[in-house]
């Protein structure tokens, strides 16, 4: 538990990340927690010189809606949060489709914990055998539309 | 209107130290739209820190990047501290402002000189790069090297500055003063850089609030933000205000860093004059657990760093968010209505690092 920490439900996400804009806040990152049967993701604000931090745990198999609507730079965050460590995040103004850091052939959620319930990483199936990873197939996904303004 | 017309700029430019693509959707020659393309040199360094015992990750966490060195281990440092509920002696705060703000003063005058390169001013290039030639050398003289300083260490430092070294440092920081005021005379009267960096770029109070801009980008924006303000290490034993310009465009972001120069500079001397005697470092016991979180302030603005420690040797989860990941959503506000060749200034006035912003 960290300091200025509060926890919400995942329904709540967005109305709070709304009412810490209108209270001048700034998004500073998020943190995803591989936590075995579930995720907690932590939204870290400041407030002027202040940190505030949201938690909120979901199932694994449930989404979480992105704030990139609220704090425009929230897509960098929640593309990486869902690469990296397999938040279904939903909703993302740039959704990069599983490719801001990862390339074809390399590994799949490499921040997932392995062998601590869930789904571990590189399997694409729930219940899998502890098999070797695997790997990315078909075609690269679409590059976003550039002519989709970001950040504005 | 114009048909739009998409094109790459990068991985690979001149004004780019490290690669990024933007995917500029141009009318004329007019930016209308950008989307950047990152993971060229993404290493998954918070995975290798679980993997490693976290001692030893305060090595990894330097390797970051090779300009902000010392500030990532301080990051890494602070944040472990703050699981451990360890306190760090008085002395090795104050050494580890001087090694921040020696970082700092390269880092900026690093910057500038980019600057010129990318605005086809060799000589003042050349001149920013020579100075900081003097500074990186002081790293040396102090830290023991040039650019992975290794200096930190989660307890304290490991090097000590003594009352001859403090002196010279005090000295030669005197003595770049004078060559700092000519470059800064150049940046402030000559026609082209104002030309290419005055109303160029613009970013707002407002956007920058809500792009999350950090670092000498916000406070180019009117935004007094500064996590020294926080009294981390012994900023709050030295007296600190930020510098703050309010034009928001690449000139102000300029600024910014030009005056931080002489704000570090007076930093060093103020910490080695106030610094305690005492040990450096203190001994540190027990695994970490629980979850810290821990700021300071890079050179190019806010690095946090997120712990969380299981009661093992290994941590259980290290976030890193690095300033230039911060300052990409803001760039792709400042783009839309610039000209093509404004963009690689612009770009280049946020000092972009992509290594701390991939890992």
């Amino acid at each position: 538990m960290l300091e200025n920490e509060t926890t919400i439900g995942v329904e709540a996400l967005v109305a709070e990340a709304e009412r810490l804009r209108q209270q001048g806040a700034r998004l500073v990152t998020a943190t995803g927690l591989d936590e075995g049967d579930h995720f907690d993701v932590i939204y870290h604000f400041a407030l002027e010189t202040k940190l505030q931090h949201l938690r909120l745990s979901v199932a694994k198999a449930d989404a979480v809606p992105s704030i990139s609507g609220v704090f425009p730079g929230a897509f960098l965050i929640e593309n990486e949060m869902k690469e990296l460590l397999g938040v279904r995040v939903t909703g993302i103004s740039v959704d990069y489709g599983g490719r801001l850091f990862l390339v074809e052939g390399g590994p799949e959620r490499p921040l997932a914990k392995a062998g601590v319930g869930g789904q571990k990483p590189g399997t694409r199936e729930p219940g899998k055998s502890n098999g070797p990873a695997t790997l990315p197939s078909g075609p690269r996904p679409p590059t976003p539309d550039p002519r989709r303004e970001v950040g504005q | 209107m114009s048909p739009t017309t998409v094109i790459p700029f990068g991985p690979q430019h001149p004004v780019l130290p490290e690669p990024i693509q933007l995917r500029l959707t141009l009318e004329d020659e007019t930016v209308v739209g950008a989307v950047p393309s990152i993971g060229y040199v993404h290493r998954g360094i918070e995975k290798a820190a679980e993997l490693r015992e976290y001692g030893s990750n305060v090595f990894l966490m330097e390797r970051v990047c090779g300009i902000c060195s010392f500030v990532h281990a301080l990051a890494y440092c602070q944040v472990v501290e703050g699981l451990l509920k360890a306190e760090v002696p008085p002395r090795a705060k104050y050494l580890r402002v001087v090694y921040s703000e020696l970082l700092r003063i390269h880092s900026h005058l690093l910057y500038l000189g980019l600057l010129a390169d990318a605005l086809g001013f060799e000589s003042l290039f050349m001149q920013c790069w020579r100075v900081r030639e003097t500074v990186v050398d002081l790293m040396e003289k102090t830290a023991g090297s040039r650019v992975i300083m290794s200096s930190c260490a989660i307890g304290g430092v490991r090097r000590d500055i003594g009352p001859a070294l403090a002196e010279e440092t005090v000295r030669t920081l005197a003595g770049l003063k004078p060559q700092v005021d000519r470059i800064a005379e150049v940046l402030g009267h000559d026609y082209g850089i104002r030309q290419r960096a005055i109303g160029r770029g613009a970013l707002s109070r407002e956007q920058a609030l809500a792009t999350g801009a950090v670092g000498p980008t916000q406070r180019g924006s009117g935004i007094a933000e500064d996590v020294r303000t926080t009294g981390y290490a012994a900023y709050g034993e030295l007296g600190f205000t930020p510098i703050v310009e309010t034009a928001g465009d690449s000139y102000a972001r300029t600024v910014v860093r030009l005056r931080e120069v002489y704000q570090s500079m007076d930093l060093v001397r103020r910490a080695l004059e106030k610094m305690p005697e005492g040990d450096i470092a203190a001994r540190i016991r027990g695994n970490p657990e629980g979850e810290f979180v821990s700021r300071v302030e890079a050179p190019r603005g806010e690095l946090i760093y997120y712990a969380k420690g299981n009661g093992t040797r290994n941590l259980a989860r290290l976030r890193v968010r690095a300033p230039t990941y911060a300052n990409l959503p803001p760039l792709l506000t400042m783009l839309p209505g610039c000209e093509l060749a404004d963009v690689p200034v612009i770009t280049l006035s946020i000092d972009p690092c992509l290594g701390c912003a991939e890992r």
